[in-house]
């Protein structure tokens, strides 16, 4: 599916790009960031998780989140999980059911299943790689995407920071005309390859550019697939107080 | 309130079943597309029928049945509004002894009921009026300096207590709690107006005395001495949690206490204490002391999760919220999404010995039904306390040797 090309003919086909400064990896990696995660908005999203043998699971579920703060996550449905809440601060996520007689939210793990989905808690409530992943290497290459045919890309990797984070390795695939990410691969701490994500159907929200559809595999698990269809997302200030644990109990 | 229990059926089944289509259009109704200026509303719960076979606990006069069958739904309705938010969290249950179910009485408890103010634009600080869960402390389990609203169950199960709240947050690290109990004051309250009611009947004295015991001493309903004021600080530092507490009574009650938690790579470790300055014999001087320590671990793959927890309670030597003073509470929580849930605990006292066994496998054939089988046994000699602590089984009835099987639908 991605076919590296000889590093001549790439240089010649791009000389023209040469004659300005190649953007380091930690710039393409910001840049990223940027295109996926905006300074501070509101989304709705529905995430459908096929698995061989049994019935597509779906969750649709409105996010705040501020690029500095983290994200705050409630579900709309199905109705057995609905108001279920979810808090992603720096280092820690809560999760707070209303409907359970409790007053106290629970403390979770990034790196766990979001809601038996291919999709870590981190992959959902994530505000900006940066923040856990450090970019080490950038490299080119063409990358056959299903709906764009051949696209030129940065290859950038990006190493866990910590021990905490939930992956040992991110490899993002980035379009280099406009920094869009198109593919993504998930490395264990051990280097195994064990998810990939293809990122489709770019599509403009208001002054809003990115691709709408994220389609994550796991490779553990065969024929397991995570769909996450963005429906909505608005640009607008959130208020500090939303990311507090207080605001998953009020 | 009593009435006939067909005409209860039907009310029952209409509000958890007949609404079912109507509340969303009632939703969509009164919220609006940008929610930003208008209140919206939403609507979750469930509804389950089923029934309970019990070891004790039953009507010795009903002779021809050892079962309880049960209809009953959970209802939490909120307005979300900027400025504002107002919450009613209730449950609706009709349950009898089979062989008298024309005598079925219907309850409706009422879990949450309050209304929130933003008191800055950002709702950075909020003050709550009403009945309204609230825990101090670390502790899921145990928590020494949770008194305000003490728990009723083994796991965090709470009925609310009625007062004022304010909440601040103080960055994201950083949350300030402060409430005002007026249970006893309300409940003082209602004993008098009982009292006054019945002046000059058979039940004068007794109604009487009920009165005297609501107000413990004090002088009326409204002496400051019947309320509870509580303070929680908590702080989150990286991967340590911190909640520091106190609770006071006039002249019978002073509690602080503190509590920390830390995040190991997924094993969750927890440790509270807490000093007793006035309730009983203790003294400022001779504090009584409860503590506890416990710790959990969730390990999780793509479609199934198994969370393991052992907590430890030091009750005070005297007993505290429970009877005796040494306590063990074990528990595994084993999920396969989409297919089981089950749920074991047990609350093992160590003197005695003594434990509470409760179970729930919770199936789930479609997409919002549940079928759920649970059980609840005594085993060894338990204190009557611990038995009051009966697991919440599906149809919320307290026995203490029990099996149930209910089927349940989300709305």
């Amino acid at each position: 599916m991605y076919r590296r090309i000889p590093l001549l003919s790439f240089a010649l086909m791009l000389f023209p790009l040469a004659l300005s400064a190649a953007p380091t990896a930690a710039e393409i990696l910001a840049s990223v960031d940027r295109a996926l995660f905006l300074e501070s908005y509101t989304s709705r999203a529905t995430m459908v998780t096929v698995e061989p043998g049994q019935e597509p699971r779906s969750m649709t579920f409105e996010s705040w989140s501020r690029r500095d703060k983290g994200s705050y996550i409630e579900v709309l449905s199905p109705a057995r999980t609905k108001g279920t809440r979810f808090l992603q601060l720096e280092g820690s996520l809560w999760m707070f059911n209303p409907r359970s007689g409790s007053s106290n939210p629970i403390r979770l793990s990034a790196r766990d299943s979001f809601q038996g989905s291919t999709m870590s808690n981190a992959d959902v409530g994530k505000s900006q790689f940066s923040d856990d992943y450090e970019a080490t290497a950038t490299t080119e290459a063409i990358l056959d995407h299903a709906e764009l045919g051949p696209v030129p890309c940065f290859v950038i990797e990006a190493t866990a920071r910590s021990a905490d984070s939930a992956y040992g390795k991110i490899v993002i695939w980035v379009r280099k005309t406009d920094s869009m990410p198109l593919h993504m691969e998930y490395y264990a701490r051990s280097g195994l390859l064990f998810k990939r994500m293809d990122l489709m159907r770019i599509r403009s929200f208001g002054a809003i550019t990115r691709p709408s559809v994220m389609r994550m595999e796991s490779l553990e698990k065969k024929g397991t697939i995570t769909t996450f269809t963005l429906e909505s997302i608005e640009a607008r200030p959130i208020p500090d107080s939303v990311f507090n644990r207080n605001w998953l109990t009020r | 309130m009593r009435i006939a229990s067909s005409r209860m059926l039907s009310l029952l089944l209409a509000c958890a079943g007949l609404s079912l289509p109507v509340l969303p259009a009632l939703s969509q109704d009164v919220g609006q597309e940008d929610g930003e200026s208008q209140p919206v509303y939403s609507l979750s719960g469930d509804a389950a029928a089923g029934f309970i076979l019990a070891a004790d606990g039953l009507d010795p006069a009903v002779a021809d049945s050892a079962a309880i069958v049960s209809l009953a739904a959970d209802f939490l309705h909120r307005i979300e509004a900027p400025g504002w938010g107002l919450v009613l969290n209730h449950s609706l249950e009709l349950s009898a002894q089979s062989a008298t179910a024309a005598q079925a009485s219907p309850t409706m408890t009422v879990y949450e009921a309050y209304i929130r103010f933003d008191l800055v634009p950002d709702g950075s600080a909020q003050l709550f009026l009403g009945k309204r869960r609230m825990g101090l402390g670390l502790g899921t389990v145990f928590a020494p300096g949770d008194l305000l609203n003490p728990r009723t169950g083994f796991w965090d199960q709470k009925t609310g207590f009625r007062g004022l709240a304010l909440q601040a947050s103080l960055g994201s690290d950083l949350s300030l709690r402060a409430a005002l109990g007026l249970d006893r004051n309300l409940d003082a309250t209602a004993a008098g107006l009982r009292a006054s009611a019945g002046v000059g009947t058979p039940a004068e004295a007794e109604l009487a005395a009920a009165y005297a015991a609501a107000l413990d001493g004090a002088k009326g309903p409204a002496d400051p001495r019947l309320l509870t004021s509580a303070i929680s600080l908590d702080a989150q530092l990286g991967t340590l949690q911190l909640a520091a507490s106190g609770l006071w009574r006039p002249d019978a009650l002073g509690r602080a206490s503190l509590g920390l938690g830390l995040d190991l790579g997924g094993v969750i470790l927890q440790a509270e204490g807490a000093a007793e300055f006035l309730d009983g014999d203790a003294s400022p001087e001779r504090p009584d002391l409860f503590g506890t320590v416990g710790a959990r671990y969730a390990w999780m793959a793509d479609s199934g999760s198994l969370s393991l927890s052992l907590d430890y309670a030091y009750n005070g030597a005297a007993g505290d919220q429970l009877g005796k003073t040494h306590y063990l509470l074990p528990q595994v929580l084993l999920s396969w999404t989409d297919v089981l849930d089950l749920t074991a605990r047990a609350l093992v006292e160590l003197e005695g010995p003594g434990a509470l066994v409760s179970g729930l496998l919770s199936l789930h054939p479609a997409r919002n039904l549940d079928v759920e089988l649970s059980i609840l046994a005594s085993l060894g000699e338990p204190g009557g306390d611990a038995m009051a602590l009966a697991s919440r089984i599906p149809m919320g009835a307290s026995l203490t040797t029990a099996a149930g099987l209910a089927a349940r639908v989300h709305f």
